[in-house]
């Protein structure tokens, strides 16, 4: 008759320490994912920054703003519906003059050629005097 | 042939340059896009002259 205890102590030894090992990897996966959520939570910060620092009074937070929002939209934190959300803000601003039409839409079918566009430093003089 | 002067803010040049960064080129954004991004200041003479030519 075969004596089955060593074979049992083995089956033991080995069920424990599959056990270990997967009690083990299910901590490290707990940790990786709080970790991302953590970056996630971080980046979200700074993308709501950047939107809100593109609604301020003065030009240069603005800019900055719009500078921190391209830069935390090709983050690898953000998803496709992030970049999304930053190209429709970006194009929005560049689009709307400050009658609310859409120059895209305006010159729709006309050539570029004929367009001859250019700052206009009005609205940043009324800007300063407000100050 | 006069062209058709489009006067556009401080903002709109910059949000446009942002949007040809963030799309990763120029021929990623519409052209008149593209126009607001290289728009630049004008002396009222150098205006006068561009629209007349």
């Amino acid at each position: 008759m075969v004596d089955g205890g060593w074979l049992a102590g083995l089956l033991a030894f080995l069920g424990a320490a599959i056990g270990a090992g997967g009690a083990y990897a299910a901590a490290q996966r707990g940790t990786r994912q709080r970790q991302r959520q953590g970056e996630h939570e971080e980046w979200g910060r700074r993308f709501t920054t950047a939107l809100e620092a593109m609604a301020s009074d003065t030009f240069r937070r603005r800019a900055l703003g719009r500078e921190v929002l391209v830069h935390v939209s090709r983050s690898r934190l953000a998803t496709a519906e992030d970049r999304g959300l930053a190209d429709a803000v970006l194009a929005a601003a560049a689009r709307l003059d400050t009658e609310g039409d859409d120059l895209v839409d305006l010159f729709r079918g006309v050539s570029v050629d004929d367009v001859l566009v250019v700052e206009d430093d009005d609205q940043e003089q009324d800007e300063e005097g407000s100050r | 042939m006069s062209k058709r002067v489009v006067k556009v803010s401080r903002d709109q040049v910059h949000s446009a340059q942002m949007l040809i960064r963030l799309r990763g080129g120029e021929d990623k954004v519409e052209p008149i896009i593209v126009k607001i991004a290289h728009a630049r200041r004008r002396t009222p003479e150098e205006l006068a002259a561009l629209e007349a030519s």
